[in-house]
């Protein structure tokens, strides 16, 4: 299936994720809701042969917590699923039945970006140290590493008062 | 010094042995290092051989900037040599960090961790790089064994 066939079916099925392709071979979607976006993906993976896994890339938003999924079938066309999820309570359903090769990426979103991925096998801390104190998600906005003292490795931001 | 100890010493400095570990780098001076011990530059005609065990080794070649995760790997490793120890820092990561600097999981160069005897700079090291500085390491073991006794 190539880039136009990709645009076409997307539009139809799912009109609000407004897929359009401004590179040869990329296609590129709105962000959607969690559901919408599992349901997209499914989609994507049983119905427009888009089986292989790429990488996900996550980004700060403020208030929110961008996942970007990146897909790709045996035409080399790179599709650009992505979903947004609120940064106080972050949490999606592992994709790993689908593409076993994106649980390591999401692995990175637990470690780096604190999200909460259910049906995500236990195992090591991936790819932090063993060492890192929980609850410290190094590549959120807020997190400052002028506060991270890699001696004792904890994170000391200043108090309110200190602050003023 | 003993006769035995001379004895030692000769061997030091005429064939050290050296031990590779990786602090965190890339890869690419790693790459270098074995080409340097490879036959096309071929470290080993002067009696520089490659070991897996610390405990064997005079010299630790570390690459990459040293991560949380390898810090008290490299201490570990370092305190097994046996003295007099060496060790040379290679790449510009092991040297300074590098362009991992100030990241939330490195601590900075080697020399944060352990003593460093020879720098050597660059992205990624060339191996003539690693033999010329390899060559005035074995310059200065005559001091260093004498601050070692």
């Amino acid at each position: 299936m190539n880039t136009e066939e990709t645009i076409l079916a997307l539009n139809k099925h799912f009109p609000a994720l407004e897929a359009v392709s401004n590179r040869p071979l990329r296609v590129f979607t709105a962000f959607a809701e969690p559901k919408a976006f599992e349901e997209t993906l499914r989609y994507a993976n049983l119905t427009l042969g888009y089986h292989k896994g790429k990488h996900i890339i996550g980004t700060d938003e403020g208030e929110n917590i961008g996942l970007s999924y990146i897909i790709s079938n045996d035409e080399d066309v790179l599709l650009v699923l992505r979903e947004r999820v609120p940064k106080s309570a972050p949490h999606v359903h592992s994709m790993g039945e689908l593409y076993p090769s994106l649980m390591l990426h999401e692995r990175e979103m637990v470690d780096l970006f604190g999200v909460q991925v259910s049906g995500l096998p236990e195992g090591p801390r991936y790819p932090l140290p063993d060492c890192w104190p929980d609850g410290e998600y190094p590549m959120r906005k807020e997190w400052n590493p002028a506060y991270f003292n890699k001696q004792t490795v904890t994170y000391e931001p200043p108090k309110q008062e200190d602050a003023k | 010094m003993g006769l035995f100890d001379k004895a030692i010493a000769w061997g030091e400095k005429n064939s050290p042995w050296i031990i590779h570990f990786n602090a965190g780098a890339c890869n690419g001076c790693d790459i270098e290092v074995v080409d340097a011990l490879t036959p096309q530059y071929d470290l080993e005609r002067l009696g520089i051989l490659q070991q897996g065990s610390p405990k064997h080794a005079d010299v630790l070649v570390c690459t990459g900037a040293v991560t949380l995760q390898t810090r008290d790997r490299l201490k570990q490793i370092y305190d097994q040599m046996s003295t007099p120890k060496f060790v040379i820092a290679v790449g510009t990561c092991a040297c300074t960090g590098g362009i991992f600097d100030s990241c939330y999981c490195v601590t900075g160069g080697i020399d944060t961790v352990v003593p460093v005897d020879a720098y050597i700079p660059g992205c990624a090291v060339r191996p003539e790089a690693i033999i010329d500085a390899v060559g005035k390491l074995l310059a200065t073991f005559d001091q260093k064994e004498a601050k070692g006794k």
